[in-house]
């Protein structure tokens, strides 16, 4: 019967050689919660202008996976570009762009040096107004990072799901909506984010909203 | 896919198949998630998780061959994917096993046997982390045999392609390295049934972006039998996992579960788990390393009305804790129903 | 010196005794009569267990990768852990089919086959036959042929031998059989008896003893109240004199039983075991008829 307790043994002498309480140990407490650049201004936690915001705190894992709940408001030409599971200046990221351009909101989705344009989903957008978002970013496939975009209903996962996302990269070939052509899949392409940060590149933006938490899909 | 399973049911019902040994199992495992705070990802219905047909024969005087064919519920459509496609025999060279074709990895202790056998409805954290929600398959040769010993020691080694690993929604792309693994285990008797079995895992794979992966695990799992009723099941895995990413920086994590369930009456058995999970490598933008631990804990019952149907009802709650905040927090209760038609194949131990 | 290895190899050879691993205390008992000194055998199982329900034990895995000879009851009674034990001992030899494969069932005089539509509401059915052969001398001597068939196969220098002392086991045990069964005639002529689970089959037939059948309708199913009353009504109404029960028969549902019914019940090892009284058949075969001796005459 005593066998029975050297694999528990053996953990506790692991675990003991770590703190397993996850207790504060003073390494955040010189962080206020943003690294913000020049050119933002930050009032009430909005953030306004053209600049770059990375947040201190990083996403854990970097094979992990992270909703992200964005609310904004684009001026004519700006662009609200957030990148995920990035180094720590964002390089190596994968992330969702939005730009408003001749009046229309324009989507891209990037990561890996690809850049993909999706055509024809958010028409119905209205590119002036409040755009509210919620994206999740899977880091941890095999294959590329899966990244998922709903129009923001609520925080609760039960809202959300694969078959009604606006985007499900599960979905489409690059670049969208050109049939007939040859092009891989997004998952063919590997592309994944290689660090555990995240941030925001603003244009003549204004960003109500930047959350991240766990993710809303688990497919 | 649906062609697939039209040819199969029509080959099925042909007489062609009689004589031949073949066995045919299917089982059946439906799970309802409930969410019970804002953050959890439950589900909330009764999804289909899994619905397997397998398939198990002898080929000729050499060798047997299985199949077996599942359907998920992903995301409210219906996935078909082949699980295992191989031929085994223990006949070809005295003392080996052999399996060549696609197959359950034979690592750790939950990857070798399928999600609707597991003790419990939920993969751990750990597991779900470093390998999937279910288990991780792949295309390969796996080769095992009894190490001369007296007492029971054994080596299985496999190499697989590699193209593919956990979850993936594509074909794969070649590895630099093609998946690797061995393990060893070894067993202590307590009485003629009961006992302890003790594993040692290693996995190594460097994928196509150049991404190594290294795992070492520890498993193990005890079993008190008394005639029909297994009185107790205690069983654990400690998982250590290195990921060297291209861009030369790397990431540490260690996980463990610990279950152990009480079999009351042969219908109704309660059981408990908890989960831990650290990220050794995480760190905020000051690059100060970033104090954090993963922490779940899962109650259950379970009760069944034969070893081919049991229904279980467990309560779930998992969160993260960052430098003394807790976050992610996820609480759920979960009811599965898990039945078996057909001749199930024995289980190892 | 070439000559002393070679004689030490030699005689070292010769005194090697063919290795058998059997799934019962029964089979190793048998294995033993008819090999003697020229086999060392071992029971998988220590008898206290219910063959039915076994996980496929890594050390049954060791012990059997080391055997010259398996030997199974058959009858799909160990259809849940043995074929995948002697899969994972990696021996060709070992499997189905080959040379150091036995089943006793294959030679046995099936009773108890069921027909037609078979599924897995009538519970633990054994379609081939009831396994519970060992208990019935005769039954058990038609098994063991394939153990003396294996050996042969096996260690065919010796077959004579085998053969031999099968012919001498033979004797003994229908000699015991013709004995018990013309005590029981004599002393216990209108006995009428119950089971927990069917393991009796065999042996009825063969000393012509009357069991009403099983306390348990589905077989591997505990009984229910409904199903307990309605066997206690029917075990008064025939006279039953004792419930008889192997080791893992449900002490609650016995109890009950008796409550219900007035019938005594006695639980007692119905296969062999490894050690104590209950490890020698003979001892075993008396022990049973005497018991319902016994309890006929209360």
């Amino acid at each position: 019967m005593k066998n029975a307790f050297l694999p528990l043994l053996l953990v506790l002498i692991l675990i003991s050689a770590c703190d397993i309480t996850g207790k504060d140990t003073g390494a955040n407490q010189a962080i206020d919660g943003t690294q913000v650049t020049t050119g933002l201004q930050n009032i009430d936690g909005k953030l306004s202008g053209s600049g770059r915001v990375v947040v201190s705190k990083s996403l854990g894992q970097v094979r992990g996976a992270s909703s992200f709940h964005l609310r904004f408001k684009l001026q004519d030409e700006g662009e609200v570009r957030l990148s995920t599971y990035g180094r720590a200046d964002l390089d190596q990221s994968v992330g969702v762009e939005f730009r408003r351009k001749a009046g229309l909101l324009e989507v891209k989705i990037f990561g890996g040096g690809v850049d993909t344009l999706i055509l024809n989903r958010f028409e119905n957008f209205q590119a002036s107004g409040v755009l509210d978002f919620m994206i999740d970013v899977h880091n941890n496939h095999d294959d590329a990072a899966h990244l998922f975009i709903w129009r923001y209903t609520s925080d609760n996962s039960s809202d959300y799901g694969a078959q009604n996302a606006i985007v499900n990269t599960d979905f489409f070939k690059l670049p969208l909506d050109l049939d007939g052509l040859d092009f891989p899949e997004w998952h063919d392409l590997a592309v994944k984010g290689n660090g555990p940060f995240w941030g925001l590149d603003l244009i003549d933006a204004e960003v109500e909203i930047y959350k991240a938490g766990p993710p809303k899909d688990n497919s | 896919m649906n062609k697939m399973i039209t040819l199969l049911l029509v080959f099925l019902s042909t007489s062609a198949i009689a004589d031949t040994g073949l066995e045919i199992v299917a089982a059946g495992d439906l799970v309802y998630s409930q969410s019970l705070n804002d953050e959890s990802a439950a589900t909330e219905k009764l999804a289909v998780r899994g619905a397997e047909v397998m398939l198990f024969a002898p080929i000729d005087h050499i060798w047997d061959g299985v199949f077996s064919l599942a359907a998920h519920d992903e995301g409210g459509s219906t996935n078909f994917e082949v699980h295992e496609l191989y031929v085994s025999s223990s006949k070809l060279i005295d003392g080996s096993r052999f399996k060549i074709g696609q197959f359950f990895l034979g690592i750790g202790r939950l990857n070798r046997s399928h999600q609707h056998d597991w003790p419990f409805t939920r993969a751990p954290k750990v597991h779900r982390d470093f390998l999937a929600e279910e288990a991780v398959f792949d295309a390969g040769v796996e080769w095992g045999t009894l190490l001369p010993t007296e007492f029971y020691l054994d080596l299985t080694i496999g190499v697989t392609s590699g193209h593919r690993f956990g979850h993936v929604h594509s074909s794969g792309t070649k590895p630099k390295t093609p998946t690797h693994y061995m393990r060893l285990a070894t067993f202590v008797d307590f009485t003629r049934g009961s006992g302890l079995e003790l594993g040692t895992t290693y996995l190594g794979r460097n994928n196509s972006q150049g991404e190594k992966m290294q795992i070492v695990g520890l498993d193990s799992t005890f079993k008190w039998r008394e005639g029909k009723l297994v009185k107790w099941l205690v069983t654990s895995e400690l998982m250590y996992r290195k990921l060297d990413f291209a861009s030369a920086s790397s990431e540490e994590e260690l996980g463990f579960y610990l279950f152990g369930e009480r079999g009351w009456t042969p219908a109704f058995r309660s059981g408990i788990r908890f989960d831990t999970l650290k990220n050794f490598s995480e760190r905020n933008l000051l690059q100060k390393k970033v104090n954090n631990i993963h922490w779940g804990a899962t109650l259950q019952s379970s009760y069944q009305t034969s070893e081919f149907f049991k229904t279980r009802l467990s309560l779930s709650h998992e969160f993260r804790r960052v430098e003394g905040l807790t976050q992610d927090k996820d609480t759920r209760a979960q009811l599965q129903f898990v039945f078996i038609i057909g001749a199930h194949p024995a289980h190892d131990f | 010196m070439k000559y002393f290895f070679l004689l030490f190899f030699l005689s070292t050879n010769l005194a090697a005794k063919i290795s058998i691993i059997t799934t019962t205390p029964d089979l190793a008992w048998m294995a033993k009569e008819i090999g003697q000194d020229l086999i060392k055998v071992e029971s998988l199982l220590y008898g206290t267990e219910d063959p039915h329900y076994i996980d496929v034990v890594p050390s049954f895995i060791a012990k059997v990768s080391k055997a010259d000879i398996v030997c199974a009851v058959g009858f799909d009674l160990e259809v849940g852990w043995l074929p995948r034990v002697l899969a994972r001992s990696g021996k060709a030899h070992l499997q189905p089919g080959g040379k150091g494969y036995c089943e006793l069932g294959r030679a046995v005089t099936a009773l108890g086959k069921v027909e037609g539509k078979i599924d897995r509401s009538m519970g633990d059915v054994h379609a081939g036959g009831n396994p519970h052969f060992t208990l019935s001398p005769s039954a058990f001597l038609q098994g063991a042929t394939e153990i003396v068939s294996a050996l042969k196969r096996v260690d065919a220098k010796n077959a004579e031998a085998y053969e031999t002392q099968f012919e001498v086991v033979k004797e003994k045990l229908l000699s015991l059989e013709g004995e018990l069964r013309e005590k029981i005639k004599q002393q216990a002529p209108q006995l009428v008896f119950m089971e927990y689970h069917r393991d009796f089959l065999y042996f009825n037939e063969t000393y012509k003893v009357n069991s009403i059948g099983a306390l348990e309708e589905i077989p591997g199913v505990l009984p229910s109240a409904a199903q307990l009353a309605r066997r206690s009504i029917e075990a008064r109404e025939a006279g039953v004199k004792i419930l008889m029960a192997g080791l893992g028969a449900p002490e609650n549902q016995l109890k009950r039983f008796q409550e219900l019914s007035q019938v005594p019940f006695i639980k007692a090892p119905l296969i062999l075991e490894t050690s104590g009284s209950f490890s020698d058949y003979v001892y075993l075969q008396r022990f049973l008829v005497d018991k319902l001796i016994e309890y006929a005459n209360k």
